[in-house]
């Protein structure tokens, strides 16, 4: 804006400026109090609990097979930024997901910290007596709410998963393994287009009543709007607690924070993302995919959010990922913050 | 309205029974969310790609690329697109074929092509060129106005009193920008009394828009809330707009905010042109094409053609040799 000088040699560096922000940083440290103020008089909830799924849902959209000691180093170093929740990899054929095949010696190798979770992605009974012989103490299954998805993607019905998914969480439930439940394709689909709100509700109500302790609903292909983020809500929150929800949104139209701003203001204190970005759509050639969690944590401390999440600490394991799949990171925050 | 009042009677029968504090978050909760309803019926776009966007970009466009440009804009349905800078080619080499520019586009009916002045010779070579609209830059900070165009705020108001004095004689409008309304890259942060006083004098001086910047993106939707909200008791809310940088990928949440405070209108840049020069590497304004889609997700009118505007910012991007910074773009591309 304005004219702008060719050489801007006086103004502060972008660390100077980030850290003389509040919101930039570690958010326990100082920030509590006036963040307190600030999502109390915005009726913002106070705590938002990310769910980092880089390693998992990132990994297995990136073309480059990264190897499984990277992997590890990854999941590590991300376990010491603050997160609690990591979603580590997925119990699935090798031949479907190539990108998981090693999921045994990850789950074996990384470094359990204390006080974070490391849930495994268990598409049936098979992978999940795998995942808990590898040591999973956590378990994810992935329904939708389209009917094509769903047969394309696991070639099954939405009500042949539903079958699937109650062994597994059943076999859960009874070892004390709390089970998370996602829905895909929350907002649309790449083959049957708009999805009603209805289906997303009736499916998030299976997986709900079967025993998963959470739902998280996903724009799979980030078609979504904060208009119809707010409808999908509406109609699921009828049904589920805001407690046990949360959203999943992809980048690839750019909507992802405006529509994760939307659940927020619903209610919703769970959200996933995924460091750097990772990840394509596999649906939209070009496209980017999750949302970074670099710029989810840089909105949420400046809504004077607490996450117990260190920003810095993020972006450097954003940034070791980013040049172990020689890839540019897809955080916006990263960019603006590596390259000054 | 009647389920509006039907909120307000279970409400007072809450606070019989619930604990005073309880009252007020619940309370709260039911503001910030009904405040989602009331988001505008349309939006204006204003396009400052071919001027706020190419202005930021290193390589040099030739004059007839810029023309085109402007001119693939035009079709779109835009109403609004900001055609050049009639500032010194010393400070803005990409803006040096101003008159060119401004002489060569093909001024369609029911489309404003306002330029930007940085001062009273720049006015006058943009009237001279048929300019019929014009823009002028305030800071919300003293330091980057010092950077920026050397004066201090006091003397930047003299120069504002001058310009609008003579654009009234010729009977141009004026829109006023506020620069650094969300963070400055000197001062770091600034307080929304700042931003209040400047958009006030802007506007009570003549401007028919205020367009509130955040330059240099480091806003959120809080900061976004706090600042509007101090504006909005000096300046009508009708007379704002919001101008987001994306350099740390706030800008559709912060426009988002804005819209849910009642903004109505909104600056964007095709493709998402322009870097920031306060971070290399960083992009720089919102992409209209990813405004337009969250505006037609919302059921917000804005008159615009996405399809056509894809191939505006598509053929820019061509022209630059550059990725699109837009994410909407960026799906829909064939690789």
């Amino acid at each position: 804006m304005g004219n702008v000088p060719s050489a801007v040699k006086h103004c502060l560096s972008y660390q100077q400026l980030l850290r003389e922000h509040l919101w930039i940083g570690d958010s326990v440290a100082g920030a509590l109090d006036p963040a307190q103020e600030t999502s109390q008089s915005s009726g913002l909830p106070e705590f938002v609990k990310i769910v980092e799924v880089g390693p998992r849902d990132g990994l297995q959209n990136e073309k480059v097979i990264v190897p499984t000691d990277i992997k590890i180093e990854f999941i590590n170093r991300l376990s010491q930024t603050g997160l609690s929740v990591i979603e580590v990899t997925s119990f699935v054929s090798s031949r479907w997901v190539p990108q998981m095949a090693d999921h045994t010696e990850v789950m074996k190798g990384i470094r359990q910290y204390p006080g974070v979770r490391y849930p495994v992605l268990t598409p049936n009974l098979q992978g999940f007596q795998r995942a808990v012989a590898a040591g999973a103490t956590e378990i994810s299954v992935f329904g939708a709410a389209s009917e094509s998805f769903s047969k394309k993607n696991i070639n099954c019905s939405i009500e042949e998963s539903m079958g699937k998914f109650e062994e597994v969480v059943k076999s859960a439930r009874h070892m004390n393994i709390p089970a998370r439940g996602y829905v895909s394709c929350a907002l649309g689909c790449p083959y049957e287009g708009s999805i009603t709100p209805q289906k997303v509700t009736e499916v998030s109500k299976r997986l709900y009543g079967m025993g998963c302790y959470e739902i998280s609903l996903g724009d799979t292909i980030g078609v979504g709007t904060p208009g119809s983020m707010k409808r999908m809500l509406e109609s699921v929150m009828k049904e589920i607690p805001p407690g046990a929800l949360a959203v999943h949104c992809h980048d690839t139209y750019g909507q992802a924070l405006a529509n994760i701003l939307t659940a927020l203001q619903m209610g919703i204190n769970v959200v996933d993302s995924a460091v750097s970005g990772l990840g394509g759509c596999p649906y939209a050639k070009g496209a980017s995919g999750n949302v970074a969690t670099e710029d989810l944590i840089y909105m949420l401390h400046g809504l004077g959010l607490n996450t117990g999440v260190n920003l810095h600490k993020v972006m450097e394991a954003g940034d070791f990922i980013c040049k172990a799949v020689n890839k540019t990171t897809n955080s916006k925050v990263a960019q603006a913050s590596f390259n000054a | 309205m009647g389920c509006r009042e039907e909120c307000w009677a279970k409400m007072a029968a809450m606070m019989k029974a619930f604990p005073q504090r309880l009252v007020d978050l619940m309370f709260l909760r039911a503001v910030s969310t009904s405040s989602m309803g009331t988001l505008p019926k349309r939006v204006k776009i204003v396009e400052v790609g071919p001027r706020d966007g190419l202005q930021n970009e290193k390589n040099i466009i030739p004059t007839p690329v810029k023309i085109k440009l402007i001119d693939m804009l035009s079709e779109t349905g835009l109403s609004v697109i900001e055609a050049t800078s009639f500032v010194s080619p010393k400070w803005v080499p990409q803006m040096a074929d101003h008159t060119e520019v401004l002489k060569g586009i093909q001024k369609f009916p029911g489309i404003n092509y306002p330029v930007l002045v940085p001062n009273l010779k720049g006015f006058e070579a943009a009237v001279a060129a048929g300019a019929k609209e014009v823009a002028i830059t305030g800071a919300a900070s003293e330091l980057f106005l010092k950077k920026n165009i050397n004066c201090s705020t006091e003397e930047s108001f003299q120069w504002f009193d001058a310009v609008l004095k003579a654009a009234r004689s010729a009977n141009i409008s004026v829109r006023g920008y506020v620069s650094c309304v969300l963070g400055c890259p000197y001062e770091g942060k600034i307080s929304p009394a700042k931003v209040a006083e400047v958009a006030k004098k802007l506007y009570s001086m003549g401007c028919y828009e205020i367009s509130l910047g955040d330059t240099i993106g480091v806003g959120t939707p809080g900061t976004m809330k706090d600042m509007l909200s101090t504006v909005m008791q000096e300046v009508p809310l009708a007379a704002l707009a919001v101008h987001c940088h994306d350099t740390y990928g706030q800008a559709l949440a912060n426009t988002l905010m804005a819209l849910q405070m009642g903004v109505s209108v909104v600056d964007s840049s095709v493709a998402g042109l322009g870097g920031c020069p306060y971070a290399q590497g960083a992009l720089g304004n919102l992409a209209t094409e990813d405004l337009v889609y969250m505006l037609e997700g919302l059921g917000i009118h804005t008159g615009v053609n996405l399809q056509k505007l894809l191939e505006a910012g598509n053929f820019i991007c061509q022209a630059l040799n550059r990725k699109t910074g837009s994410k909407v773009a960026q799906a829909t591309c064939k690789l």
